[in-house]
């Protein structure tokens, strides 16, 4: 992916007027639940939208990702009940939905869960949901503070992946489909044919946006200079700053630790099994019988930022950061694991 | 086989903990069916001697014959479960451990010459062995009842020792402390009470006292950014769980500074 998106592969390209918008998101609305971006005290959130009046599109540095949809906070693996032995049901099938708004640097943070749900433990609960979905992807004109998809190769503009892709333009929106769900949504919705006007207005507003670019962290070479530094002593800062509340894995798109547990109830004879959110910055994570091997709250943090900028590339051949900068951004200590990794090349002292 | 014997002693408390007991309302038909509740004066004023199998105790001591309550409670019961802010860390009235009481006894009642109270609050832990605290202001009603059924299963409780940002973020809620800059202590708070204050944006009050590992000093350099004076962090740090070893540290950072 080059992170400019000017290639992406499209089966379809079409531009709607502005109240085409809220056309769009009725035609989906038609299909099932729609989930996109809405403001909420102070902030983005994902959650269920009606019409367009209710989105928020804007690159905003306060912004929380989709992977709550796709990767749920709280999962039911089954529920058993006592019979002849225990009887396992699994949970509910979900419906069909839609996720529209998903920013390029989350449409690569899909993909590398999408990797990690399927590799080596095929996992059918996030399966399920992700085939459910139709991803209604939105090009980034604009750049926010924490922002460095550039340096990433995961933005402002996407390439593939998406079923609809979206980018505002002056006059409207240009809508690329990538699937042939997308194709049909589209003819439900007023458009045109796009000129070969539109698609350089789209190439140039992506372009901008990507020289808007304020932060970089430079990827060559990564995770071997982050090994080389795995003693540096500004680790030793991070770790009197780090609150360990694991926020930065849970806004992370592309964190997806688990636990789980089972719920008994008091007659011991029903048994619900749930997977939950949990992170590494969390003491419990590492303890395993016999005592926890990551004891020390440094060893906690330097697992998340060495994780993301090192030990991803061994185990899926690729970074585990998308660049969009959610974990400092919602660090109530604002550790930045991209400064600190990019001051490795100035040698110098960073936060 | 006789069904396990539950017993709840209380102390100095408010008794909203052993209230959560009792509203376990869906499932208690069936838990009276699975234990015998041996002694529970709030719930039944049957009286069943012990020993006991589980033992809930409520509150903390601040009378001298409050330890002798503790003490009966130990040799009585096979398995001790503190519970509450007071059982576990002091509670509120552990405020009192870091003032005078006469001047609490005349701020807060009418007739203080009525009240008969000690200089201290101390959670039964000081005098005994507890085996199992369960903190909350009050505690969760799910996490009592996780504790009878993995007692009656014979296995480890399942509390979910996290922050509270962890339930938070799952909550799908927007983090106080960063997008509107609110005095939160869910970062150096253990959950439980399902991220409840910040689910309806107050910050958290740190009910369920310091979660494992909790960094109070960074905590506290963020309060203080976020202008807060050190006799405020002091207080947000004493507050519901003053007795608690890492909430005791974090105040005593900031006590007696001058803003």
């Amino acid at each position: 992916m080059d992170g400019l998106g000017e290639r992406a592969t499209a089966l379809e390209r079409r531009v709607m007027p502005e109240e085409g918008l809220d056309q769009l998101v009725r035609a989906l609305a038609r299909r099932g639940p729609v989930y996109g971006p809405v403001r909420q005290d102070g902030a983005t959130v994902y959650g269920e939208v009606e019409g367009a009046q209710d989105l928020d599109l804007r690159c905003t540095p306060f912004t929380y990702s989709p992977k709550a949809l796709l990767h749920r906070p709280r999962q039911v693996l089954f529920r058993a009940e006592r019979a002849e032995g225990f009887v396992p049901r699994e949970p509910e099938e979900d419906g069909r939905m839609s996720i529209i708004g998903v920013r390029p640097c989350d449409m690569s943070a899909i993909a590398a869960l999408d990797q990690v749900f399927s590799q080596e433990y095929p996992d059918p609960y996030y399966q399920r949901r992700r085939q459910n979905a139709l991803l209604a992807a939105v090009n980034c004109v604009e750049m926010a503070e924490h922002c460095f998809c550039t340096s990433m190769g995961t933005g402002p503009g996407l390439a593939a992946g998406f079923d609809l892709l979206l980018t505002r333009l002056e006059h409207g929106w240009l809508v690329e489909a990538g699937t042939e769900e997308g194709c049909a949504v589209l003819k439900e919705v007023e458009s045109r044919t796009a000129t070969d006007r539109d698609l350089q207005e789209k190439e140039e507003l992506i372009r901008k946006a990507a020289a808007g670019a304020k932060k970089q962290l430079q990827t060559e070479g990564l995770p071997g200079l982050m090994r080389d530094r795995f003693e540096d002593p500004v680790w030793k800062e991070r770790r009197e700053e780090c609150l360990g509340c694991a926020n930065c894995t849970s806004v992370c798109p592309t964190c997806f630790c688990y636990d789980a547990y089972d719920v008994v109830n008091v007659k011991g004879d029903k048994v619900e099994r749930t997977r939950c959110w949990t992170g590494c910055p969390v003491v419990d994570f590492a303890r395993v019988h016999g005592g926890n091997f990551r004891s020390d709250r440094g060893e906690r943090f330097k697992q998340f930022a060495y994780h993301k900028l090192c030990y991803w590339k061994d185990q899926f051949d690729r970074l585990g950061c998308v660049g969009c900068g959610r974990c400092m951004t919602w660090c109530p200590a604002k550790i930045d694991i991209a400064e600190t990794a990019q001051s490795f090349r100035r040698g110098g002292e960073a936060r | 086989m006789s069904k396990p014997k539950i017993a709840v002693y209380k102390l100095a408390s408010c008794s909203g903990c052993q209230l959560q007991l009792v509203n376990l309302e869906p499932e208690l038909l069936d838990l009276v069916g699975e234990v015998e509740i041996a002694y529970f004066p709030m719930a039944s004023r049957k009286t069943v001697p012990g020993p006991y199998d589980i033992c809930f105790i409520e509150g903390s001591i601040t009378r001298e014959e409050e330890v002798e309550v503790v003490k009966k409670a130990r040799e009585d019961c096979r398995v001790l479960v503190a519970m509450g802010a007071c059982g576990t860390a002091g509670g509120p009235q552990g405020l009192k451990n870091w003032a005078r009481v006469e001047d609490f006894k005349e701020r807060v009642y009418q007739r203080p010459d009525w009240i008969r109270t000690g200089e201290k609050s101390l959670s039964p832990g000081e005098k005994v062995k507890i085996d199992l605290y369960l903190p909350g202001c009050p505690v969760s009603r799910d996490q009592l009842k996780e504790v009878i059924v993995a007692a009656l299963l014979g296995r480890k409780p399942y509390l979910g020792d996290w922050p509270v940002c962890v339930q938070c973020k799952m909550n799908n809620n927007v983090c106080l402390l960063v997008a509107s800059k609110t005095p939160c202590l869910g970062p150096v708070t253990r959950t439980g009470c399902g991220a409840l204050c910040p689910t309806w944006g107050r910050g958290c009050y740190g009910c369920f006292g310091p979660c494992e590992d909790a960094n109070v000093a960074s905590m506290g350099r963020i309060l203080r950014d976020l202008g807060l004076s050190p006799e405020e962090i002091v207080r947000r740090f004493r507050h519901v769980t003053s007795g608690a070893e890492a909430f005791r540290e974090g105040a005593k950072l900031y006590e007696g500074q001058q803003d």
